[in-house]
């Protein structure tokens, strides 16, 4: 459908440098079958981000995706693997169905993207931190000489307006 | 289903697992938690999958240019 167009630069990145995107993501996830998929994933979404979103840095940008993804699953995984594992009984006959792969469409994202652009730098910021940064709450709070308390409330913000966003629209 | 400013509870509660879940605060105990709270009604079910959905979509927006 879409083969006749050029690739974006993200695409390219994914295309060339697939095996220092595979081993980053493998580093992450110590697991070949998975870590395969993953790289998968993180393509078929940068490729809808590509089309969507104006990426000044594709390389460092392809790198995190697929960094942020396969930390995603990792601790999905940890969730699941629980699931099986602790009996509780409330958690029996329940099937929490998520599916790992996360389908994302391009007006989500222009409208997630232009939510973000709204919030306060400093909202924002602390959320890059916490999102993309893959730092802890007080983490990020340190780093930005504020609480823990108001970094636990400005991430709540920034979902919530994103999420606000999608459903007003 | 919710107010406009997401201020719902259910919300509410999933971002708070979601958070939990992202800074890697939870053990066995914490997973056996989440999935009482999952298991317990559909609608934090749906919660937590809009949470980590929105999740998903916030990782993919580029950094603002500093």
């Amino acid at each position: 459908m879409r083969q006749s167009k050029p690739l974006s630069q993200v695409e390219e990145i994914f295309v060339k440098d697939r095996i220092r995107i595979f081993n980053s993501v493998l580093k992450i996830l110590s697991n070949r079958e998975l870590a395969e998929d993953v790289v998968h994933d993180a393509y078929l979404k940068v490729r809808e981000a590509g089309a969507t979103l104006a990426i000044t840095q594709p390389s460092a940008y392809a790198f995190r995706v697929a960094r942020c993804l396969a930390i995603d699953r990792y601790r999905r995984r940890a969730l699941e693997t629980g699931l099986f594992a602790g009996e509780s009984e409330e958690g029996q006959g329940v099937s929490y169905t998520t599916p790992e792969r996360i389908e994302i469409g391009r007006e989500e994202l222009r409208l997630v993207s232009k939510a973000m652009e709204a919030l306060p730098s400093r909202t924002r910021r602390a959320f890059e931190l916490y999102r993309m940064g893959g730092y802890t709450q007080r983490e990020v709070a340190e780093q930005l000489g504020v609480s823990t308390t108001l970094v636990n409330f400005m991430i709540r913000d920034a979902l919530s307006h994103c999420r606000s966003a999608l459903l007003n629209d | 289903m919710n107010n406009e400013n997401g201020n719902d509870a259910e919300w509410q509660a999933a971002l708070d697992w979601l958070m939990r879940m992202h800074d890697g605060e939870l053990d066995d105990a914490g997973h056996r938690e989440l999935h009482a709270w999952l298991a317990a009604s559909p609608t934090h079910r749906d919660a937590f999958r809009e949470a980590e959905r929105l999740w998903t979509l916030t990782g993919l927006l580029p950094p603002k240019d500093k």
